[in-house]
């Protein structure tokens, strides 16, 4: 008797947890939504063309971005293999550092390095994978680590050829993760704003510049959290479709070296490495046009506001993951979060801009806030949600015996989590160091800026050029927050016996 | 898992939050209605070091013994939407920043002060006609072209000469939803051609147009690194680059066509708390020394034309359009939009 109660004031508590994380997240909105009435319904004849050219746009990126990223995934098992853990972390940061560098300088240095600037719907899909290949094969390498190598290490055994072990092995075993994955880029493509409204065109210049121009062109608030809801109803419906099935995990304590070479060719990095030779490229060429001196006071400046805003945005989506992972509830009211997305970052903006706190420091932390409530569902999808499903047998055989939740989730769930949760937040933390939208909405004076920020700023200045030169800074300092993230799951696992 | 080692990281990690976090708790709040506090909310281009802002605030309070406290509203374009939210706390004396699109909004919403009663206009200038409001007053303007690099392309000396082979693919406009010079580019087109004609003559310049840009920013940058195009910008864009680097190739076209003009207005609402300190800022902002600044700063013509004297900025000898007339067109914003959208999408 006394048992059940336990349990069951555990399991309360567990969905206290969680509905504490939804309820923020839900917050900023349902306050927002209340300074306005809804009553009217709206409905914009344009919505099917716009949704007809998001879903073109979204399907087409989807294939090339998981395509090449699956191949660029398999390469990276070889190159682990020569490389020092450092010296990994630092090509995976480079393969991320398309997706969160600011899209216009994407663009602008493309652009430049190519001489010729893709538009419409070849430049949204061309530019789209070019941000996000490198991202999904080190997402995939994560994921093909943790389930296949014993798998590969077989079918080298059994003579499997290397076509035959992707295309009838590895991929119907990944299956869940790939649909998860394109569900995840899914709803990224289709609510991507920068990249379809600066080369896409009208068709296919995204859904989210249709929610906007209602509050920008007619101040209609109303009218833009209406279609917002309509959109999210669409989300949810499509997450059932991308609902995957169960796998047979293969699970394996071997260590790297194991992985058969002849299934990971070296050549496969060309994908993901090509965006970021291009980057270079193109940075390199206007550094040699330009040289332009910072202003060292200035830079320190923006340099410690960007590493304020990145390095809380990245502690705080650590706390709400490791809530989430304390909770354990993706198997049931946890899918929520799975369609969740916020209906844009003006709306999300002017929510916390309403909030009180006003001093520059409370205005940092509502940047913080705001940014880490964008991008928990983003990672939530990315992996967690999968990491998290990948360990219900484990605690469902922990659950058998006589111990509290709270010794399952630190002796379980928790260390194997871990290192998922401090990627994750680095990947946030990244992201947070390239946003301008929400910083410019939230932030009040050049003391706060940041160097995204200030290159936007740059550029509305006509001032380019000088814009490129705080690239760098802005790479080494997500270089620098991503090394500290990952050094949590790096320490962490020191001595760890697993 | 190491937990010791772990919770020491993650120690570390908080202390490294709060070294950076420090400078921050230091910055007191800045106060609402203080009597030599003049509160002005702009967006953030204006204040920000390269800015007129500085600059104006240093003078200012050489002057006249007030300060300048700046509210960055961020994007010029979401001014009005941001009184709507945050007027009470913003609690804005003078607003620096309104186009003649966003005058139009901030007069639905908000009274204003009959700032023309308060402020002295007289000045030389060359601004169009009817441009100046009794409640809004500019501060700077500029006429609206096509700006392009000498050799690249040959300049349009009519608008409809954008049709040509030529221009295929060249021409580099901003979205007239997300854009003030996208949407007078719009406005420009039908108010020059009439309205039938000219959603014609926007059908049939789409194989012209290059990219249209969410943002005169990023049209201007994608002009400066796809070659060769041109892009729709102020008249007066080719004097930064004049004023930043000698030799360069920036031009403006100048069209048989009346120019579209673009205006930055002030303006003072009836919620002012500082409203004396405000109209003195107003009236300094039209001095010509300031004026000079401003013209240097922002690259926009000052509307006291004696601020241009032996200075490279030149007015082009072009015609204008009426203000006037774009602004009936704007009151049928929503369903000239939905035009729009039926040619481009």
């Amino acid at each position: 008797m006394e048992k059940s109660i336990l349990l069951v004031a555990s399991q309360f508590f567990r969905k206290l947890i969680f509905l504490s994380v939804l309820g923020g997240l839900i917050f900023p909105l349902l306050f927002l939504v209340s300074h306005f009435s809804l009553q009217k319904i709206y409905w914009d004849p344009f919505l099917i063309a716009i949704l007809r050219g998001a879903f073109t746009q979204t399907a087409l990126s989807l294939v090339f971005t998981i395509t090449f990223g699956f191949f660029g995934a398999l390469s990276l098992f070889s190159l682990r293999r020569s490389l020092t853990e450092k010296q990994f972390y630092v090509l995976s940061f480079l393969l991320i550092s398309p997706s969160f560098i600011p899209p216009i300088m994407v663009v602008l240095l493309i652009a430049k390095s190519l001489s010729y600037l893709p538009t419409g719907l070849e430049g949204v899909v061309f530019y789209h994978a070019i941000m996000n290949i490198g991202l999904v094969s080190v997402l995939l390498h994560r994921q093909i680590d943790k389930k296949a190598k014993s798998f590969a290490r077989d079918n080298l055994v059994s003579g499997v050829s290397c076509r035959r072990f992707i295309f009838r092995g590895l991929l119907p075993e990944m299956r869940s993760d790939l649909s998860l994955l394109s569900f995840y880029f899914f709803i990224l493509y289709f609510f991507s704003f920068s990249v379809p409204f600066l080369v896409g065109g009208s068709i296919y210049g995204g859904v989210e510049v249709f929610i906007y121009e209602k509050i920008l062109l007619f101040g209609q608030w109303g009218e833009a959290i209406q279609y917002s809801f309509y959109l999210f109803v669409i989300l949810f419906l499509l997450s059932k479709v991308f609902e995957k099935r169960e796998n047979t995990h293969f699970w394996s304590s071997q260590s790297l070296s194991n992985y058969p070479r002849k299934y990971s060719p070296v050549s496969f990095i060309i994908g993901p490495l090509f965006p970021v030779v291009l980057l270079f490229i193109g940075l390199s060429l206007l550094f040699l046009n330009n040289w332009w001196a910072i202003d060292s006071a200035s830079w320190l400046s923006l340099v410690r506001g960007t590493w304020f805003i990145s390095l809380v945005t990245g502690i705080l989506t650590f706390l709400f993951l490791t809530a989430l992972s304390y909770a354990f509830l993706q198997n049931t009211i946890g899918r929520w979060l799975l369609s969740f997305v916020y209906p844009g970052w003006v709306i999300l903006g002017f929510a916390f801009l309403l909030l009180p706190g006003e001093s520059t420091l409370a205005r940092m932390l509502k940047t913080s806030v705001a940014l880490s409530f964008l991008y928990l569902p983003f990672v939530y999808r990315l992996i967690f949600h999968q990491v998290l499903k990948d360990l219900t047998f484990q605690v469902k055989v922990s659950s058998t015996f006589p111990v509290p939740w709270r010794k399952i989730f630190f002796n379980v769930i928790f260390p194997q989590v871990l290192p998922s949760i401090a990627f994750l937040s680095a990947l946030s933390s990244l992201w947070a160091a390239g946003d301008f939208a929400i910083t410019g909405l939230l932030i009040n004076s050049h003391s706060s800026s940041t160097l995204a920020y200030e290159m936007k700023e740059l550029m509305a200045n006509y001032r380019l050029e000088k814009a490129l030169m705080y690239m760098p800074s802005l790479l080494i300092s997500s270089l620098l927050l991503f090394l500290l993230f990952s050094g949590i799951a790096y320490v962490s696992r020191s001595k760890n016996i697993s | 898992m190491n937990m010791r080692n772990f919770l020491s990281y993650s120690f570390a990690c908080l202390v490294l939050v709060l070294i950076l976090g420090l400078p921050y708790l230091v910055t007191t709040p800045e106060s609402l209605h203080k009597e030599n506090i003049v509160r002005v909310l702009t967006y953030s281009s204006f204040i920000n070091k390269w800015g007129a802002g500085p600059e104006v605030a240093k003078l200012f309070e050489e002057k006249t013994g007030l300060k300048i406290e700046w509210i960055n509203a961020g994007n010029a374009g979401l001014v009005v939407e941001r009184l709507k939210f945050k007027k009470d706390l913003d609690a804005p004396d003078l607003i620096i920043g309104f186009d003649q699109f966003s005058v139009h909004e901030a007069r639905k919403d908000f009274e204003w002060k009959n700032l023309r009663q308060k402020v002295s206009l007289d000045f030389p200038t060359k601004l169009p006609a009817e441009s100046q409001f009794h409640d809004f007053i500019a501060y700077d303007w500029a006429p609206l072209s096509f700006v392009y690099r000498e050799g690249e392309i040959p300049p349009a000396t009519k608008l409809t000469d954008l049709l040509k082979p030529e221009y295929k693919d060249k021409l580099i406009l901003q979205d007239p939803r997300m854009s003030s010079p996208g949407l007078q580019f719009f406005l420009w087109v039908l108010t020059d051609m009439g309205e039938m004609k000219g959603f014609e003559f926007l059908n049939k310049l789409k194989p012209s147009i290059k990219i249209m840009s969410p943002s005169w920013s990023s049209s201007y940058s994608i002009f400066k690194v796809e070659k060769p195009s041109m892009v729709f910008s102020h008249f007066s864009s080719p004097f930064y680059h004049q004023h930043e680097k000698a030799g360069h190739t920036f031009k403006s076209m100048e069209l048989e066509n009346p120019h579209p003009v673009q205006v930055e207005y002030m303006g003072v609402p009836n919620f002012c708390g500082n409203c004396e300190g405000a109209i003195q800022l107003a009236q300094f902002l039209l001095e010509t020394k300031t004026q000079k600044i401003l013209m240097q700063k922002n690259f926009m013509f000052p509307v006291d034309e004696r601020a241009m004297e032996g200075t490279p900025f030149v007015l082009p000898n072009v015609k204008y359009a009426k203000p006037i007339e774009s602004l009936s067109f704007i009151k049928r914003k929503r369903e000239l939009i939905n035009k729009w959208k039926k040619v481009f999408y």
